[in-house]
């Protein structure tokens, strides 16, 4: 199987996006072939840096939602 | 090509089938939950002369559609000012909107078409000011990214520092993908928006979805390799 193929199908695995049927097959394919495993992993990982994603800023939400309410009635207007 | 010894039954056709859509938790979801009714009767009451009905749906998206600004551009001065001009545009335009109840992935391809064309430098100024609502434990890094505090609760000083330093080099990785395959990592796999609503935000089907997904996957790993 093709590196690509391969690296596809393992992404949807962990996207959770496959069929049942299918995650039996990735599930196989992983048991028995560690460089698999190795992969799924780093993209595991990269998904964690996804998750972390660094700060988001602060912001008051409250505020910012009556700052755009206004700005719609003014265009309203 | 490099290949790999692994089996290519037949069993496993990569490319033809379709899969189930999962729905992801989402920090959005409670919102959802608690600011009933749904999006399309908010749309229809607003169509309708209900301004109210469209301040429910900016309080609803206000933060989704800064946070995809924000992941887009870097900056959360301009992500403000984007979303309130996407607000504004969907307000105008709302009546051009055939799926009411896609409000929110229509939404959000606005604030990222916004974002992308900001980046291209064809900015153009909201009416409001808006930098003070930056909280102001909000500091500005010597690359000019502003770091503001996280969210919810004690975070480790050292784990914040981690994380503040991994969130840079992600988005400098970031920035090197093409347009489409950045949206498509920042919308699914970092603010975790169905693949549904992320083909709507990004117009195409969700097999594309899927393909830029993969594509952006496969360069941030190979970007990020010595950080992973």
């Amino acid at each position: 199987m093709l590196c690509e193929e391969l690296d596809f199908l393992l992404m949807q695995y962990l996207d959770g996006s496959l069929p049942s049927e299918r995650r039996a097959a990735v599930r196989n394919i992983l048991d028995s072939h560690p460089e698999a495993r190795t992969r799924l992993r780093s993209y595991q990982r990269l998904d964690d840096v996804f998750r972390s994603k660094g700060p988001m800023p602060s912001i008051h939400w409250e505020e910012l939602a009556k700052r755009i309410s206004a700005a719609v009635t003014l265009q309203r207007s | 090509m490099t290949i790999l010894n692994f089996p290519a039954t037949s069993n496993l056709p990569i490319h033809r089938v379709s899969f189930p859509l999962t729905r992801r938790a989402t920090e959005f979801d409670e919102d959802r939950l608690v600011t009933q009714p749904a999006d399309a009767t908010l749309v229809q009451r607003t169509l309708a002369g209900n301004r109210a009905a469209f301040d429910v749906l900016i309080r609803r998206y206000q933060r989704q559609a800064v946070a995809v600004s924000y992941r887009l551009l870097g900056s959360s001065q301009d992500a403000l000012e984007i979303t309130q001009d996407a607000f504004l545009r969907a307000f105008v335009n709302l009546g051009s909107l055939k799926k009411p109840e896609a409000f929110g992935g229509w939404l959000m391809r606005i604030v990222s078409n916004l974002s992308l064309n900001f980046r291209r430098g064809r900015k153009s100024r909201s009416q409001l000011p808006l930098d003070d609502l930056l909280a102001s434990s909000n500091k500005t890094s010597a690359n000019g990214h502003s770091v503001g505090k996280l969210a919810i609760g004690y975070v480790d000083p050292a784990h914040q520092l981690e994380s503040a330093e991994m969130g840079r080099h992600l988005r400098k990785a970031l920035r090197q993908l093409p347009d489409r395959q950045r949206s498509a990592i920042i919308l699914f796999a970092i603010e975790q928006m169905p693949q549904r609503q992320v083909a709507q935000t990004l117009g195409c089907s969700v097999e594309a979805v899927k393909w830029h997904v993969f594509q952006g996957r496969k360069r941030l790993r190979e970007s990020l390799k010595d950080y992973l």
